[in-house]
C-alpha cells in the first residue's frame, strides 16, 4: 500500500491516473546546508553566548533554527523559522531563576526545597506546551504556518511523565520491595505514547490537522528491546571488569586494592556510556519512526523508516569525534545526525501533491507570543531536535 | 529574468513565476499571478551558502528562488547589506578567532572567575551556615565513620591542653578538638566549617612513633598542626571549597546537562575536602604567626611532615584519584616547598 519510491523531489505527475486508487506521489526532504558552514555560526554563537554571560545564546538559537530550516527542503520549497529571540530569552531566564532557586531551597531547609520542587513540576506542563507552540508556530513552510492545538489534554499529559520522576521514590518509601515501582516503570511505554499522542495529533500545518493512529501496544517492543540492552549492557561491563580484576590481581597481589576499589564506579559508567551510546538511540529512532510514521495530515501521510543500526552506528562514531576533538566536532555531528534522519523520512500524498497543498489554506489561529519559549525542557518532536 | 515559487500567504499552493526584475520593481506572472511590487515592498532573507533565496513581500507573500544566480542580482537590486553578525560567521578567521577567545573566556571561568564567585558567595553568608555545614557533617561522619578515642584519659587530656595552648584568645567561632578513632585506622586530622577539629588516634600514634610520652617537640609539631587547621577554620577554608566545587559541579550541569551530581554531594565532600594550594599556604602561614604568639617553634612541625613523608615514601605525590585512602598526608601534602618555607619561618623567629 504505501508504495516509497526512491526518487528525489518532484515526482512524476502520472496524467493517466484514471483508476479508482490514486497513485502515490512520494517527497524526500532535502538539506542543502553544510557541516563547515554551520561550524562558523556554531562557534560564533558559542563565542558571543559565553562573552554575553548567555543573553546571546537566544540570538544564536533563533540563527540554528534559521540555518536548519531555510536548508530544509521539501517537494520544492524550503521551510523558514522566524521566532523573535527575546521570547526565548525570556523563557530562558525564567528556567535559570527556577534552576537557581531549585539548586539553593535545600540548602534553606528541607521543606522550601519540596515546596520548590514541586511549584517546578506543576510549572513544567505548561513550558513544555509553551516551548512546543513557540517552535512551531514559528515555523513556515510555502508561506504557511505551523501550529499546536492541544490545550484541554496539556497539563494532564505532560504532568504524568513529570510525575514519574517523583512516584518511584513515593512509592520506595511505602513499599521497599520496589513491586510497586516496577509496576509503574512497566506504564513507562504507555505514558510515553500518550505524550507522543497528545503533541502528534495536535499538530496543524496552514489549517491542516494532524491526526495520529498508532495502536498503543506497539510502543512496548521498543522498550523491551532497549531495556534488554541496557540489563546486557551492565553485564558486558561487570564481565569485563571481573576480567580486569583477576588479570591485575593474580600478578600484583594485594597492592591492586586500588583498582579494585575502583570496580564499581567502573561498572557504573562504563554501562552508563553503553546505554547511552547503543539503547538510547535505538530507542529514539524506533519511537519516531512509530510516532511519524503514524501521523499525518489531509491526504498527506509521513512514512519514518530510520534504520536503528545505522543511526546508532552513527551516534558512536559522533560522540568518539565530538569527544576527541573536545567538543568541536559537534557542528559537524548535528548536521549529520540532521540529514540522516530527513534522508530516512518521506511525505507521501494520495494524487498529485500540489492538489493536496492548493487545498490547505491560512489558519485563523493568531499568532501570539509565547512565554516560556525555549525551556529545557523542550519537547520538539524528534525531526526538529538538535 | 529569473523563475520562482511565489507563495500568496494565504494557500499552500506553489506558482511558479517568471520574475523581471527591471524598471525599479518586481514583476511576477505566471498562471494565475500577475503582481508587481516595488524594492520598498521586498525584503531579502538572509542568503545562506546553498539554501534557496527567498524575498518576503510586505503583503505576507514570498518568492523563493532556486536559481543560484538570482542571489547577486537581488541582493544589488533590493540593496541588501549583510548584517555585522553574518559577515563574521562568512569568514574563517573571524571563526578561529571566536574559538581562541572562547577557549580564553573557558581557562579564566575556571581560573579565576570560578574561585573568586565562590569567596564572594561565602562572603555574603553568616556564620551560622558554617556551623550547620559543620553540624550535618559531622552527625554524618559520627553515624558512619567515627568511633570514640582509645587514648587514655590523659592522653587525652594531654592533647587538649596542646590545642588550648595554641588556640586564639579570640576566634571566629568556638573552637573544639575532637578525639576520634575510624575502621579504616588512617591518620589524618579534619577542620570542620564548625569550629571542629578532627583528629584520630592513628594521626597520634604516628607521631608518637616509638615513644610512650611527648617530647617538647613533638608537643610543638602537634600545636603546629593544630593551628594550621585552625587558620583553615578562620579562612572558611572548607566553605570556600565546598562553595567552590558546588559551582563547578552546576558549570558542568549547566554545560553536560546533568543535575544528578549536583544534588546529593555535600555530605561527602567536607570528608573528600581538597583545599587548594592557597589554602594550604594560607593555613601554613596563619599556622606560623599564631605559633610565634604562642611562642612556640615552628619547625618540630617541618620536622614532623619530612619524618611522616619517609613513613610512607610517595603517598603525598600521589594523584588523588588513585588512591581512596583519606590520609593526613593526602589532604596535607608533605612537599618539600612547604617544611622548608616552615623551617625558614622558624629561622626567622629564632626558634
Amino acid at each position: 500500500m504505501r508504495d516509497v519510491k526512491p526518487i528525489a523531489p518532484p515526482a512524476p505527475a502520472p496524467g493517466a491516473a484514471n483508476d479508482s486508487a490514486p497513485v502515490l506521489e512520494t517527497h524526500r526532504f532535502q538539506f542543502t546546508g553544510s557541516g563547515k558552514e554551520y561550524f562558523r555560526i556554531w562557534i560564533v554563537g558559542l563565542f558571543l553566548s559565553v562573552a554575553t554571560l548567555g543573553v546571546y545564546s537566544a540570538w544564536a538559537k533563533v540563527r540554528r533554527l534559521q540555518y536548519f530550516d531555510r536548508n530544509t527542503k521539501l517537494a520544492g520549497a524550503v521551510f523558514d523559522f522566524d521566532g523573535k529571540p527575546v521570547a526565548i530569552l525570556r523563557g530562558r531566564a525564567l528556567a535559570a531563576a527556577l534552576l537557581g532557586v531549585y539548586y539553593f531551597a535545600f540548602g534553606v531547609s528541607l521543606a522550601a526545597g519540596i515546596a520548590v520542587v514541586a511549584g517546578v513540576l506543576l510549572a513544567l506542563p505548561s513550558m513544555m506546551r509553551a516551548s512546543l507552540r513557540f517552535r512551531l508556530r514559528n515555523t513556515r513552510y510555502r508561506g504557511l504556518r505551523f501550529s499546536f492545538g492541544g490545550t484541554r489534554g496539556s497539563f494532564a499529559t505532560y504532568l504524568t511523565p513529570v510525575l514519574m520522576f517523583l512516584l518511584p521514590a513515593l512509592l520506595l518509601a511505602g513499599d521497599p520491595s520496589g513491586r510497586a515501582v516496577a509496576m509503574v516503570f512497566l506504564m513507562w511505554p504507555l505514558i510515553h505514547v500518550g505524550t507522543k499522542r497528545h503533541q502528534h495529533q495536535n499538530l496543524a500545518f496552514g489549517s491542516s490537522a494532524s491526526t495520529f493512529n498508532v495502536p498503543r501496544r506497539r510502543f512496548y517492543d521498543p522498550y523491551f528491546k532497549a531495556i534488554s540492552m541496557g540489563i546486557l549492557a551492565i553485564m558486558a561491563a561487570g564481565l569485563v571488569a571481573l576480567a580486569v580484576t583477576l588479570i591485575v590481581h593474580l600478578p600484583f597481589g594485594t597492592s591492586a586494592g586500588a583498582f579494585a576499589s575502583l570496580t564499581p564506579a567502573f561498572v557504573g559508567l562504563a554501562s552508563a556510556y553503553l546505554i547511552y551510546l547503543l539503547a538510547g538511540p535505538y530507542l529514539q529512532v524506533r519511537i519516531a519512526n512509530l510516532a511519524w510514521s503514524a501521523t499525518a495530515f489531509e491526504g498527506v501521510t509521513i512514512s519514518s523508516r530510520l534504520k536503528a543500526r545505522g543511526f546508532v552506528k552513527l551516534q558512536v562514531t559522533n560522540s568518539l569525534l565530538t569527544l576527541l576533538s573536545l567538543g568541536l566536532y559537534r557542528p559537524f555531528a548535528v548536521v549529520r545526525a540532521y540529514r540522516y534522519r530527513l534522508d530516512n523520512i518521506t511525505v507521501s500524498t494520495a494524487g498529485r501533491f500540489e492538489a493536496a497543498m492548493a487545498a490547505i489554506a491560512h489558519s485563523q489561529v493568531i499568532v501570539g507570543a509565547d512565554g516560556a519559549a525555549g525551556s529545557p525542557a523542550s519537547a520538539l518532536p524528534a525531526k526538529e531536535s538538535k | 529574468m529569473t523563475t520562482a515559487s511565489y507563495f500568496d500567504g494565504s494557500s499552500a499552493r506553489m506558482h511558479p513565476v517568471d520574475v523581471d526584475l527591471t524598471d525599479g520593481a518586481i514583476a511576477l506572472a505566471g498562471g494565475a499571478v500577475a503582481k508587481t511590487y516595488s524594492y520598498a515592498q521586498a525584503r531579502l532573507a538572509e542568503p545562506f551558502a546553498n539554501a534557496d533565496c527567498v524575498v518576503e513581500f510586505a503583503d505576507g507573500a514570498r518568492c523563493e528562488f532556486s536559481d543560484p544566480q538570482a542571489r547577486e542580482t537581488l541582493a544589488a537590486r533590493l540593496g541588501y547589506r549583510k548584517s555585522r553578525l553574518a559577515r563574521l560567521e562568512q569568514r574563517w578567521p573571524a571563526a578561529l578567532l571566536s574559538l581562541a577567545l572562547l577557549a580564553g573566556c573557558a581557562f579564566s571561568a575556571v581560573t579565576w572567575g570560578l574561585p573568586y564567585v565562590a569567596d564572594r558567595v561565602v562572603a555574603s553568608m553568616p556564620a551560622s551556615a558554617d556551623q550547620r555545614a559543620g553540624d550535618q557533617a559531622l552527625k554524618a561522619l559520627h553515624a558512619q565513620v567515627f568511633e570514640p578515642s582509645r587514648l587514655s584519659r590523659e592522653r587525652q587530656a594531654e592533647l587538649q591542653g596542646i590545642f588550648n595552648s595554641v588556640k586564639p584568645g579570640k576566634a571566629r567561632m568556638p573552637l573544639t578538638l575532637l578525639l576520634v578513632t575510624t575502621d579504616a585506622e588512617t591518620p589524618n586530622v579534619l577542620s570542620m566549617p564548625n569550629g571542629t577539629i578532627v583528629m584520630t588516634d592513628e594521626m597520634v600514634h604516628d607521631i608518637l612513633a616509638r615513644d610512650t610520652e611527648l617530647s617538647d617537640s613533638k608537643r610543638a609539631a602537634l600545636a603546629g598542626i593544630f593551628a594550621h587547621e585552625i587558620g583553615h577554620i578562620e579562612g572558611r577554608h572548607a566553605m570556600r571549597a565546598i562553595a567552590h566545587s558546588s559551582l563547578q559541579a552546576l558549570g558542568a550541569a549547566m554545560l553536560f546537562g546533568d543535575f544528578s551530581g549536583v544534588v546529593h554531594r555535600s555530605p561527602a565532600l567536607v570528608l573528600n575536602m581538597d583545599y587548594s594550594r592557597q589554602m594550604e599556604t594560607a593555613a601554613d602561614g596563619y599556622a606560623i604567626a599564631r605559633m610565634d604568639q604562642a611562642a612556640l617553634p615552628v619547625r618540630p612541625l617541618a620536622d614532623l611532615l619530612d619524618s611522616l613523608d619517609k613513613l610512607a615514601p610517595g603517598e603525598s605525590e600521589l594523584p588523588r584519584w588513585m588512591n581512596d585512602n583519606q590520609s593526613y598526608l593526602r589532604s596535607h601534602p608533605a612537599s618539600a616547598a612547604r617544611s622548608a618555607r616552615l623551617r625558614n619561618a622558624g629561622t626567622k623567629y629564632g626558634n
